[in-house]
């Protein structure tokens, strides 16, 4: 083994070492010395990799999975539970609920009273593909979330009215407003230009005259 | 009765699961997209699909890579489904700078910085190996290559990282695309 072939092993795969390179390390000053630097290297690798971790979001509600015995017979009633459940109310036991519950999982939202800056609420318009106008330093929380499979804005918005979440919910199609109450929030999913909107609030008692106001700033 | 404490200890099982895997799993989706919103949703994502996939994991022991290999899917997926905008790298380590200046040394920030510029195709079998503890093999499976195109990844990685280290200009560095929040 020489020098080069040292090198290139123990930069490939350091935690490796052969007996063949260790004899080659015992013979060669200048790849003991080498060697000594890649371990260093290595070390400040790993503890560069070890960024700090954020405290553990909590787990939306999961769903109970059956024992596998009753599996089979409970996924085939919750089938029939659930279409039955969403021809008689959808959306509202679906959509709603889910939106309900997404922005339940995330209280921290209605937390801030400081506008978000506007670039950051383009970066999370655009990141989702939205263009939108909301007036100028109403907007006091904005993040892109996962909802139902896609990257969805989730904002807080400050309206004249109170205060209201809204989720633009560009692959969602309604079929025409739907107004809802679960859990202490109202609000209404109505369809938008590129699929719908869904606006609640705990506290604004006119939910409906603020969502047209959001729709419209839509674009 | 029965069916209930089934669910129970089901459940409790798999939080045990998160609550000793989660740091893994964020620090390998973080590395992924350079962007700690994304590795967190990413994660996030990760554990539903997880516990609706639970009775797939016949061996607890697994449970690690199984869930790597989430991680790396929805990832994948996020890119699938959205075409993100590119936006420079600088911006990228800009806007993850507290997380990138944890209180460490001087030179674990700059390693971190450089890393930030490490292709992902190199980024993502040296976080698995120096991180993970994965061997090659481990790896070659994991990424679906060969050993041989891992062992010359993991070279280049080492290498790209020490002449990023070193001010030296690596065309090889491609500006990185946006990850969202």
């Amino acid at each position: 083994m020489n020098c080069l072939d040292y090198r290139r092993a123990l930069e490939t795969e350091p935690d490796r070492v052969t007996p063949q390179m260790q004899a080659h390390a015992q013979d060669c000053a200048a790849c003991t010395a080498w060697s000594e630097e890649a371990r260093a290297f290595e070390s400040r690798l790993k503890r560069a990799l070890e960024v700090g971790v954020p405290p553990a979001k909590e787990l939306p509600l999961l769903p109970a999975l059956p024992a596998r015995r009753f599996a089979l017979a409970a996924g085939i009633l919750a089938a029939i539970g659930v279409a039955t459940l969403a021809w008689f109310s959808f959306p509202r036991t679906t959509l709603a609920a889910e939106v309900v519950a997404h922005v339940e999982e995330e209280p921290q939202s209605w937390g801030t009273r400081d506008a978000v800056a506007s670039g950051t609420l383009a970066d999370v318009l655009e990141r989702s593909s939205v263009r939108a106008q909301f007036p100028t330093g109403s907007v006091t929380y904005a993040r892109n979330c996962w909802f139902r499979g896609h990257l969805v804005p989730h904002l807080v918005v400050h309206d004249t009215q109170g205060t209201v979440t809204v989720l633009i919910l560009s692959a969602e199609n309604v079929a025409g407003k739907v107004s809802f109450d679960e859990d202490g929030m109202r609000g209404v999913i109505m369809p938008a230009e590129h699929g719908s909107i869904a606006v609640l609030s705990r506290e604004a008692p006119q939910v409906d005259a603020i969502a047209e106001r959001m729709r419209e700033a839509l674009r | 009765m029965n069916r209930a404490n089934d669910g129970n200890e089901r459940r409790r099982r798999f939080d045990a699961l998160c609550a000793a895997l989660r740091p893994d799993l964020f620090r390998f989706a973080f590395w992924l997209s350079r962007d700690r919103a994304i590795a967190e949703d990413v994660v996030q994502e990760t554990l539903l699909r997880a516990w609706r996939a639970m009775d797939e994991l016949r061996d607890e022991k697994a449970a690690r890579q199984w869930l790597l290999t989430i991680v790396r899917r929805e990832h994948a997926r996020l890119y699938e489904r959205k075409r993100l905008p590119t936006v420079d790298v600088d911006e990228l380590i800009e806007r993850e700078e507290p997380l990138l200046a944890a209180p460490d040394e001087l030179a674990v920030q700059d390693v971190r910085r450089a890393l930030f510029r490490l292709e992902e195709s190199y980024r993502e079998p040296l976080v698995l190996q120096v991180l993970m503890g994965y061997s090659t093999e481990e790896i070659a499976q994991h990424m679906g290559l060969k050993v041989g195109a891992v062992l010359t990844r993991l070279f280049r990685a080492r290498h790209q990282l020490r002449a990023i280290l070193a001010g030296e200009n690596t065309s090889a560095v491609p500006a990185a695309r946006l990850e969202s929040t």
